[in-house]
């Protein structure tokens, strides 16, 4: 089979199971285990796996889910997160490899916002030009009213999970103002757990077919005119949930630190 | 039946623990669009486990997704946003509050109108929380404490003028609200098997909110007025010798208003006379924003021609082009004849000049360092806007999905009074909520439950947007929990108690309240407006 969307797809699909599960669980077993390598790395593992045998329960016992049918599937998955937490828990060390991950994580998401921030200047400018080029000349180009679509979409996406770093996400503060700075490293890491990380997954899930069907026909615009990219478009949905879920790894990492108050490095 | 237990005879209020749980989880202090989207979640999964919840609901949601990013008419929110961005880093609204201080102060309780007047002025800028209350809290209280104003006095003004921007057009709020206002109405038209509906926009609710919104400025002004007049020494004049010279006054006030209040009209007019999409007019207020900065900053000297020479050209040059482009045809086509081309050769240059002012600014933000910072502030903003409203589109459908929409519905049919009686208690509802949420929580979660139902009854769908806004903007004034009292607090001097900002906003919120009541009775307030203009 050649690169088709389908095995594109599924690889896609591989890699969210098997690297991105387990790094959101990384903060939470360096937290607890520190710079204790096999027990965090134990932790670690455990905890993916869990939360897998959870999930596979879960679906088994909802009767409106449909059941996980393929053993093969579900024993590759538990044997590769097995072996890829195991070793790199051990090679790395969950504490190490969270703190390093943070910077990574935090650092490509705000360079990303303050590349992405100029799309602000270029959509008013975009929008800007097409009112003239509408008012004075007559000329209506779906085109340029396409593009301003594209770079605001690609504006705000992007830096979601920047704006969670920042702090610009609009909290209900009448008693988190006045919050310890302990008791709200524990509201952060267990929103990042219980809310943020399950959205971003949520996103990641309903949006894939979504995504998928739209690439596998190049979707473009319903306009002859229009911007050919709507397939381009719809990814942002998948970068969203990436891009929170980094920033989220962020938050909670330094939430878990704050709570251990661990030395900064 | 796999699930037994007790989960059964909960499963039927699973919709209401879901509101309940969302109000803990929101005041535990996380980001609201995630709390909203977690909570949402975890109902799913336990509506599942009870079996009473369809994953089929979940199925639109990234349709839904996707189309927050394509919502034509959301795309001006960014825009607006920009404009306000650049209107206060540039210091414009700083200066505005300076110039008409100056211009004001000798009259007593002058410092109070100017403060009204530029909360009303910088509505655009403001939709988002606080802004203007902190900007305003920040400049003017202090000034007009050493005035020797009444402590409670200047900080109910303040932070009643601060509100203000909310209700006025053009404001982000209003825009948002439209637009959610505008689905339920077409929802609620669908849903009696009207097949070809009635739209309401968002130009509709800017007309509509327009005359209810300036009445309030008057109010607030006679009431400012009022206690100048009886309790002299609560908003004393500034001593006349201490202002300096009149005529100074008037030419600073000439020179720094005329700009930003053109822009505002000019913006807010074409969005009423239907000429611009609210997008289109935002867009030009963010570029008409910037040049009015670019004709404010100073840069290095020496060049050829000055950067405010260009500005002023460039934003002459967009007049000019307006007035030709309303006078000749300038369309471009083929063979044209040779005046028209040399009409359209004028327009380009025009066009290209109007351009090197929005370079020449852009580039003098540029150097001084705050390009960076306004560009970074927009994007902030907006991704906060957009994901609460993917936040919300996820509990919406959840809540659907556990029958909350019918619970709403069947519990807004069951008031008592009738139609009165539902718009009171949904008002009252959402009077508390704005204790705790924000506009833009409310508006993506509360409108579209309680929208459908109430425009089902067949109330106007401008009015309640009106009355809705005004509602939140009186429900963010009222201590203990109001919005503007907590950012009015935390920019405020110590000196000033909070218990004299209790007190100075009362006499504020009485007006809102008496807005309202004439509001209820007399609804043409807000509806006149709009069908004089769209029929």
């Amino acid at each position: 089979m050649p690169l088709s969307v389908e095995f594109i797809g599924e690889a896609l699909a591989w890699a969210v199971k098997i690297v991105a599960l387990p790094i959101i669980f990384l903060p939470l077993a360096a937290m607890l285990a520190g710079r204790n390598r096999p027990m965090a790395t134990a932790i670690w593992t455990s905890a993916c796996l869990g939360a897998a045998v959870l999930g596979g329960v879960f679906s088994w016992l909802a009767v409106d889910l449909p059941t996980p049918r393929n053993p093969v599937a579900l024993a590759g998955w538990a044997a590769a997160t097995g072996i890829i937490t195991v070793f790199a828990g051990l090679r790395f060390g969950p504490l190490r490899a969270a703190d390093q991950l943070e910077r990574a994580f935090a650092m490509l998401v705000s360079k990303t916002a303050s590349f992405i921030k100029w799309g602000v200047a270029i959509m008013a400018i975009t929008q800007f030009t097409a009112v003239l080029l509408r008012y004075v000349f007559s000329v209506n180009s779906i085109f340029v009213q396409e593009s301003v679509v594209y770079v605001h979409g690609a504006v705000f996406i992007l830096s979601a999970g920047y704006a969670l770093l920042t702090d610009d996400h609009v909290r209900v503060d009448i008693f988190y103002r006045d919050a310890e700075p302990k008791r709200r490293a524990l509201i952060n890491l267990l929103g990042a757990y219980i809310f943020l990380f399950p959205f971003c997954l949520l996103i990641l899930w309903t949006s894939s077919p979504y995504v998928a069907s739209s690439w596998a026909v190049f979707e473009g615009s319903t306009e002859q005119s229009g911007i050919q990219g709507i397939f381009l478009l719809k990814s942002l949905l998948p970068l969203l949930s990436l891009g929170l879920a980094a920033a989220g790894f962020v938050t909670a990492h330094r939430a878990a630190g704050v709570l251990t108050e661990r030395a900064r490095p | 039946m796999t699930d037994g237990f007790c989960l059964c005879a909960a499963a039927g209020w699973l919709d209401l623990a879901m509101v309940a749980t969302l109000c803990v989880a929101l005041l535990a202090g996380y980001p609201a669009a995630f709390s909203l989207a977690g909570v949402a979640i975890l109902f799913s999964l336990i509506g599942l486990a009870a079996g009473v919840f369809d994953p089929g609901f979940l199925k639109p949601l990234p349709q839904r997704l996707f189309g927050s990013i394509t919502n034509q008419t959301l795309i001006a929110v960014p825009m607006f946003i920009l404009m306000g961005v650049i209107l206060e880093k540039a210091k414009i609204a700083e200066e505005l509050l300076d110039e008409m201080a100056k211009l004001f102060g000798s009259m007593r309780g002058g410092l109070g109108f100017s403060v009204t007047v530029v909360g009303a002025l910088l509505a655009a800028s403001t939709g988002i929380v606080g802004a203007t209350v902190v900007t305003m809290g920040l400049l003017s209280l202090p000034t007009m404490l050493r005035r020797g104003y009444d402590p409670g006095f200047a900080a109910g003004s303040i932070a009643a003028a601060g509100t203000l921007g909310q209700i006025i057009p053009p404001s982000i709020v209003l825009i948002l609200l439209g637009d959610v206002i505008s689905n339920a109405y077409q929802k609620a038209q669908l849903e009696q098997g009207v097949f070809a509906p009635e739209t309401v926009s968002v130009g509709d609710l800017f007309a509509g909110a327009l005359i209810p919104g300036l009445t309030l400025v008057a109010l607030y002004i006679a009431w400012q007025a009022w206690v100048a007049a009886t309790a002299p020494n609560k908003a004393p004049a500034i001593p006349a010798e201490e202002i300096g010279d009149r005529s100074e006054a008037w030419r600073g006030a000439l020179r720094t208003l005329p700009a930003p209040l053109a822009l505002i009209i000019g913006v807010l007019g074409s969005i009423l006379a239907g000429i611009a999409t609210p997008t289109e007019a935002a867009s030009v207020g963010a570029i008409g924003a910037l040049l009015i900065a670019g004709s404010r900053i100073k840069t290095d000297g020496g060049a050829f021609i000055s950067q405010r020479t260009i500005v002023f050209a460039s934003a002459a040059s967009l007049v000019l082009l307006l007035l030709l482009a309303a006078r000749a045809d300038l369309r471009l086509e083929a063979g044209a004849g040779a005046t028209k081309t040399v009409l359209i050769a004028i327009a380009a240059l025009f066009s290209v000049t109007a351009f090197s002012g929005v370079a020449v600014s852009a580039r003098a933000l540029f150097a001084g360092g705050v390009l960076g910072e306004i560009l970074d502030q927009t994007a902030r903003v907006t991704t906060m806007v957009f994901t609460i409203l993917m936040g919300a589109a996820l509990f919406s459908l959840v809540f659907r999905g556990l029958g909350g929409d019918e619970t709403v519905r069947a519990a807004l049919e069951a008031t008592p009074g009738g139609l009165v009686g539902a718009i009171a208690v949904v008002m009252l509802v959402m009077f508390v909520l704005g204790f705790f949420l924000d506009f833009i929580e409310i508006t993506f979660v509360v409108v579209p439950l309680v929208g459908p139902p109430l425009l089902a009854m067949g109330v106007d769908p401008v009015w309640l947007g009106v009355m809705m806004a005004i509602n939140l903007q009186t429900s963010f004034l009222t201590p203990p929990f109001g919005f503007a009292l907590f950012y009015l607090r935390g920019v405020a001097p110590e000196s000033v108690r909070t218990i004299e900002i209790y007190r100075g906003v009362i006499p504020f919120i009485g007006i809102q309240i008496i807005m309202l009541g004439l509001l209820a009775l007399a609804p043409s307030l807000a509806t006149w407006l709009p069908d004089l203009i769209y029929g």
